[in-house]
């Protein structure tokens, strides 16, 4: 049977993997990348674990955490750029190189007439005689690029450590009362178009390069709320904010998400999770021939306590008036039936003086409590290797820890009371049976080329 | 067995090609899934040609085929067709007719030529493209008479992940697999011991062919380091005439 599809790839008993890390370095003489990909991949010793999450620092922002990577440097090729056996030599600076990690499964087969037909996923690439001009590492198996961001330490062991951090670097390193361009009528939105067109005075991009130096890398979707602390850079939510810690909160103020994907284009966009199945996760106990068996290990599943909110509390304005507070909470009394009594008052509190007014502020107040005033499952599990999936992508879940199937048993030729079976879900400590969540984190451990998921219930 | 010097052939630029030459690497990219082959040339009739040229006057002495599906074909040097190559063991020059091995290893009479050119005429099964996985020009680094059948063991050892899932069932994820090669040897002459140190002592690549051959060949030809001590300084026996015994652990280079 060949292998057509990624599902297919992925459900192979045995299949091919490949990871891939490419650089594009700075010349000296005009300070911008150079044009092609140079690929680093043979001397990595460790390449570390890639994540994503969904569950940053303020809500609606999403971070790709960074990654460290151990090279071998036995001929000096990662020393500083002043060396000459150095891979920057003649090339700015290490910092703020652009690096980008590519991984996914291959199949090959070899066809009676010889040839050998290898096809990737994820991607179209396929090496056969009609399939030969296609690139086999085309774009669509990216799944990390940032810059080189810290220190490269040497050590007498010809090892290397090279920090990488997720392209949101280069708006943490950016002082926001460095921009220019604000003014007294800009949204969230034009303030992201102001990030994606601004220029150091003289033509040359500041922040575009970093994003394939293209603005179809820029996905920014409109709002319409303007805010006065964009006018100036002397205001004071901008005069010591680096620009990502205003995008962050612009993003919260328009309950909208930022973020970097790993095919590195930069989204500010509405929170919106996708409606239709992407994956299908089977373990124990569930057959699938199409997405097959990949759940290694349930590592821990129950009701998400935490991230349940029975009030939430929003202040928009800093005066402590009860004007610049918008509440909401469900209906208290005591009865079996009330969730605030059973399980008790918790109140989730968030500050954001962006917030342009109430109607905003009460939107906010609503979304928020739509999503955490139920008591969810939350489960966190370990599978083969999937690198396809996205951190808004909807997933499900069938898992059942119990060997025996549903309904009433014969236990032998007379026919028992059907009291005296179980019910289908006795005895089970897990079953799931296409349970759908939404991804809370997604992590790739390319060493082990294994993923461990968190997933919050929908 | 056989230790080669590295292969000649190791830059797109000196690969000459009628069709798909974006493929050209394929020729001595040692992965052998990841084959040259041609473009509209899916028919007997028509012959496709691959030259190799060198900076400057090289010694070929030995040529690889490796995961090729040709018939028909004919090799030669410098340009003229007449040039072809006196192979050890074939009655017949480097000019197949009815070839039916999908590896084979040529030992030719040492050629100095500054091109190499192989005329593909026909498949193995009729009226294919020409494909050839892993092509190797190359001259005899050190011949060493084989060790005993416990004195060598050769090992395809894959990189790979093995991952055991929730029900016990397992899946593999293969990153590469790469040669590893043990020989032991019990009675070398001090010539042979001297020899084997000077390939030790190299910086330079070289292969690795245990049983090269025109017939039946396992393809087992390998880019090598050796990765344990030199050892060939012990005796055989309480007779210092007697020869010396050592090992070498042979590991296939990346790429």
């Amino acid at each position: 049977m060949g292998v057509e599809t990624i599902e297919q790839a992925i459900a192979s008993a045995k299949s091919g993997a490949y990871r891939i890390v490419e650089m594009k370095r700075r010349l000296a003489t005009t300070g911008l990348f150079e044009s092609s990909w140079q690929d680093i991949s043979s001397d990595v010793k460790k390449w570390g674990s890639i994540k994503i999450n969904a569950e940053g620092d303020r809500l609606g922002t999403y971070t790709l955490d960074g990654v460290r990577m151990v090279f071998q440097n036995d001929e000096g090729r990662y020393n500083p750029d002043d060396d000459e056996g150095s891979l920057w030599s003649g090339y700015l600076n290490q910092q703020r190189t652009l690096v980008r990690i590519r991984a996914g499964l291959y199949h090959q087969t070899q066809s009676a007439n010889g040839i050998w037909n290898r096809r990737y996923f994820p991607g179209s690439a396929n090496w056969d005689e009609g399939h030969w001009d296609v690139d086999p590492w085309d774009s669509s198996d990216q799944i990390f690029i940032g810059i080189i961001a810290g220190e490269l330490l040497l050590g007498d062991n010809n090892e290397v450590t090279i920090p990488i951090k997720p392209l949101t670097q280069v708006f943490r390193d950016f002082p926001a009362a460095a921009l220019t361009g604000l003014n007294n009528s800009l949204t969230a939105s034009g303030f992201i178009r102001l990030l994606r067109d601004q220029t150091d005075g003289a033509g040359s991009f500041i922040f575009r390069p970093f994003f394939g130096d293209t603005t179809s890398n820029w996905d920014i979707q409109s709002t319409t709320n303007i805010y006065a602390d964009l006018s100036t850079v002397t205001s004071q939510e901008i005069v010591n904010s680096s620009v990502w810690d205003v995008i962050e909160k612009l993003a919260e103020a328009e309950n909208y998400a930022a973020y970097v994907d790993p095919s590195g284009v930069f989204h500010f966009a509405p929170k919106s999770a996708t409606t239709t199945v992407a994956f299908e996760f089977h373990g124990l106990g569930s057959f699938n021939s199409t997405y097959g068996h990949t759940i290694k290990k349930i590592e821990r599943f129950g009701k998400d306590f935490s991230k349940y909110y029975s009030r939430v509390v929003v202040k928009y304005r800093p005066e402590d008036t009860a004007t610049s507070y918008v509440a909401t909470m469900g209906s208290f009394s005591v009865s079996g039936t009330n969730q605030r009594w059973a399980l008790g008052f918790k109140t989730l509190e968030l500050e954001n003086f962006w917030i342009a007014d109430l109607t905003a502020a009460s939107s906010i107040v609503n979304a928020l409590f739509t999503e955490f005033s139920q008591l969810k499952d939350v489960i966190e599990f370990r599978t083969s290797f999937i690198p396809h999936l996205d951190i808004l992508d909807r997933i499900s879940v069938s898992y059942d820890a119990s060997s025996r199937g549903d309904g009433p048993e014969l236990w032998d030729v007379n026919d028992w009371d059907t009291e005296l079976t179980w019910d289908d879900s006795t005895g089970d400590a897990i079953r799931l049976d296409g349970a759908e969540f939404k991804f809370l984190t997604m992590e790739i451990n390319l060493d082990a080329l294994e993923c461990k998921f968190k997933a919050r219930q929908i | 067995m056989e230790f080669l010097k590295q292969n000649l052939i190791n830059t797109t630029t000196q690969i000459s090609l009628g069709s798909n030459t974006s493929l050209a690497e394929n020729l001595f990219n040692p992965d052998r899934a990841l084959q040259y082959f041609t473009d509209g040339f899916a028919n007997d009739a028509t012959t496709a040609s691959i030259t190799i040229r060198f900076d400057a006057t090289q010694t070929v002495s030995r040529i690889a085929l490796l995961e090729h599906n040709l018939e028909s074909f004919r090799i030669y040097y410098n340009g003229a067709t007449a040039n072809t190559f006196n192979i050890t063991g074939l009655t017949t020059a480097s000019d197949f007719l009815s070839n039916t091995s999908d590896n084979l290893y040529l030992k030719a009479t040492p050629v100095d030529c500054t091109s190499v050119t192989i005329d593909m005429r026909t498949t193995i099964t009729a009226n294919t493209e020409k494909a050839i996985g892993h092509l190797v020009l190359s001259s005899l680094e050190l011949e060493f008479p084989n060790p005993n059948a416990a004195g060598y063991n050769p090992v395809l050892a894959p990189k790979q992940i093995v991952h055991q899932l929730s029900d016990g069932g397992t899946r593999i994820h293969v990153v590469r697999e790469k040669w590893e090669a043990k020989l032991k040897f019990n009675s070398v002459t001090e010539s042979e011991r001297n020899s084997f140190r000077a390939v030790y002592d190299q910086y330079n690549p070289w292969l690795f062919v245990p049983f090269g051959t025109h017939t039946s060949w396992d393809g087992i030809l390998f880019e090598a380091v050796w990765t344990n001590p030199f050892n060939f300084y012990r005796f055989v026996d309480e007779n210092m005439n007697a020869g010396f015994r050592g090992d070498i652990d042979l590991k296939e280079t990346p790429g």
